[in-house]
């Protein structure tokens, strides 16, 4: 199938762009020998916020430049909105791009940089500003606009590039960690702040990160990427109650990964109830911390028991860590304001089976 | 009792301030004697400049009166100003492309060969150059480009000496144009704003006008008016290039230095200076104004 350039151009001439999902088959890019991206099948909804979640080097960043035209892919097929665009440069895409640098032009005031892709669209002068204006207010900079983008905070700049970005009604707006230049406070004030734009614009979002609380806070669905290819995709409660893979589970917050060899020959009590409780065809078994119940009863008939190793305040919870014949400490999350139990006093451990996850594949 | 006691005052790593300064003042004597030869050079040219002449004024006075400044002098000096302007701006025209390919290459193997050729004039003679020219200009095809041209904006005064003068002297000047343009079209490249603009709808043409040009503005103006100041000054490529048709002022200060007369080469050399000046002055003004708009804002101290 075979799609013209134009028809794929969006702009305020033709009215708000409805927002398109995208879909990745068989997406592939390599340099040489070295494979950045092999064989990526995806499909994002229209109007989601969708998270690109990965450590350095995954081959996220180079996915999000494949959407958006600035990498040519090496194999494989990308459709917005159904019409494939492989071949299609970035200037005739439905979509637009928030870079991590901002990439805001410094020759030009905050009102200047909206306008651009709105001018250079050919709309006219006063159309452009009315739409500007509209934009500015809606990311809380009007009274801004006349400012040089070099005079704005590292927050107002963030804005700028956003509203730059949705100025040209883009069916689809990528982001490529934009907030990773950002002090923590300002970074979660607008992780809300864009979770807000995206629900009013009703934009379809395809954000990239390699920081597990912002996608879980602000994405509707979590795509997680190990060595170019997608781990996991879901909503962020499947990915973090669910998570298919030890990576995933290491990856999205705490994880006790235990495997049936754990206790190396020994028979290891919580294997033996893990084995009993939660069957797989696997060998590995994740629990998450705050999942895990512990009871300091002297009475306790718990089968499975452990002491004490670490214990950590955090204020909100308490943190133990607890040696249950594993190589590595199990650890339970506890709400803070409990009795603490001493290093070196023996516990109950308690299991919910439908709070452990059998997982798949072989160790992170 | 108390004993006041004084310490002599210490860098951080603990050595005499006093030393410290001693290596930098030494290292600073060649400099200042160049420096001071050159003024006591300078100071000589206008004493025998204003030296009094066969009528007991002072001999500028003489030269002017005489004609120094002459209708003769300043078809020289528009000559000289037009080739220096089409020269700085033909070598700024020229390293804007290449560095946009450069960066748009990015392969280490052609960015150096292209760094060795626009660095060789340089390291070649001007005179090896020049008739190295002479031999290209020659051929017949380029011979009548030049000559087409020269017809086309004959009204102006242009020759095809005139334009062949550019040309090379715009080739000589480009070591001084592309390496500082260069460096900022990479700064530009790093801004990322060159993929930001396509990414909005500007197609190659637009984002090079649009944003790589105004960003690479004050670079452009501040090294096209050093360009043009030194071409303002140029006298072998004229003389070589233009075949003794294309005279600039640099070559009639040159004879009137032959004839020693100090005089008229002061009146003349002062007037040189005093046009590049008018040129220049407006263009690093510009660039500045231009710069500050484009530069990273300045946190106040606390």
């Amino acid at each position: 199938m075979s799609t013209s350039p134009e028809a794929l151009r969006t702009g305020p001439r033709e009215g708000r762009a409805k927002p398109q999902g995208v879909t990745l088959r068989g997406l592939r890019k390599t340099y040489g020998t070295a494979v950045a991206v092999g064989g990526v099948d995806l499909d994002i909804e229209a109007g989601r916020f969708a998270a690109i979640l990965g450590p350095s080097g995954c081959g996220k960043s180079t996915v999000l430049g494949m959407i958006g035209g600035f990498v040519e892919p090496t194999g494989g097929d990308i459709l917005i909105g159904g019409r494939p665009v492989v071949g299609v440069p970035p200037e005739r895409r439905p979509t637009a791009m928030v870079f991590q640098t901002l990439a805001l032009f410094p020759h030009l005031t905050v009102a200047g940089n909206v306008a651009f892709g709105l001018r250079v669209r050919g709309v006219r002068k006063g159309a452009a500003a009315e739409r500007t204006r509209e934009l500015l207010d809606l990311v809380q900079l009007g009274p801004l606009a006349e400012r040089r983008v070099s005079e704005l905070s590292g927050g107002q700049q963030q804005r700028v590039a956003i509203a730059r970005a949705l100025a040209v009604e883009p069916a689809v707006l990528l982001l490529d960690e934009p907030l990773s230049a950002l002090d923590a406070q300002l970074r979660k004030q607008m992780q809300i702040e864009l979770r807000s734009i995206q629900q009013r614009t009703a934009t379809t979002f395809v954000y990239v990160t390699h920081d597990q609380q912002e996608a879980m806070s602000m994405a509707d669905q979590i795509v997680v990427m190990r060595e170019g290819a997608v781990e996991q995709s879901g909503s962020p409660m499947d990915i973090y109650t669910r998570p298919r893979t030890e990576f995933v589970a290491r990856f999205l917050g705490d994880a006790n990964v235990v495997s049936a060899t754990s206790g190396q020959g020994r028979s290891v009590p919580i294997v033996r109830w893990l084995r009993a409780e939660v069957p797989t065809a696997g060998d590995r078994w994740a629990i998450r911390p705050e999942a895990v119940i512990l009871t300091g009863d002297p009475e306790d008939t718990a089968p499975i028991r452990g002491t004490v190793t670490r214990v950590t305040y955090y204020g909100a919870t308490m943190r133990y860590e607890v040696e249950v014949g594993l190589a590595e400490p199990f650890v339970v999350t506890v709400p803070g304001e409990h009795r603490p139990w001493p290093v070196d006093a023996v516990v109950g451990v308690g299991l919910d089976p439908r709070r452990v996850v059998a997982l798949q594949g072989g160790p992170a | 009792m108390t004993a006041q006691i004084t310490a002599r005052p210490t860098r951080p790593d603990g050595k005499a301030a006093g030393r410290s300064r001693l290596v930098p003042g030494l290292l600073m004597v060649p400099p200042l004697l160049l420096f001071g030869a050159l003024v006591l050079a300078v100071a000589l040219f206008v004493y025998r400049a204003f030296a009094p002449g066969v009528t007991g004024e002072s001999g500028v006075v003489e030269a002017i009166g005489a004609g120094a400044l002459d209708s003769f002098y300043w078809a020289a000096m528009l000559r000289t100003v037009l080739v220096s302007l089409g020269a700085a701006i033909l070598s700024c025209l020229i390293s804007l492309l290449v560095a946009s390919a450069l960066v748009m290459v990015d392969r280490r193997a052609v960015t150096a060969a292209t760094m060795a050729l626009l660095f060789s004039p340089l390291v070649v003679s001007m005179a090896v150059r020049g008739y190295g020219w002479l031999l290209i200009l020659d051929q017949p095809p380029v011979a009548r480009s030049l000559d087409a041209a020269g017809s086309l904006l004959g009204f102006l005064g242009v020759t095809p000496g005139l334009l062949a003068t550019v040309l090379v002297l715009a080739h000589a000047m480009m070591p001084i144009t592309a390496f500082p343009l260069i460096g900022r079209m990479r700064e530009i490249h790093g801004l990322q704003v060159n993929r930001a603009a396509r990414d909005l709808g500007a197609g190659a043409a637009r984002v090079f006008l649009r944003v790589t040009v105004p960003l690479a503005a004050p670079t452009a103006l501040r090294v096209g008016g050093l360009a043009f100041g030194l071409a303002m000054g140029a006298f072998g490529i004229p003389a070589i290039i233009g075949r003794g048709r294309v005279q600039v002022v640099s070559e009639l200060v040159y004879q009137n230095l032959l004839a020693v007369d100090w005089p008229t080469a002061f009146v003349r050399l002062a007037v040189l200076l005093l046009v590049t000046a008018v040129v220049v002055t407006p263009m690093f003004a510009l660039a500045k104004r231009l710069g500050l708009r484009t530069a990273p804002r300045r946190e106040k101290a606390a």
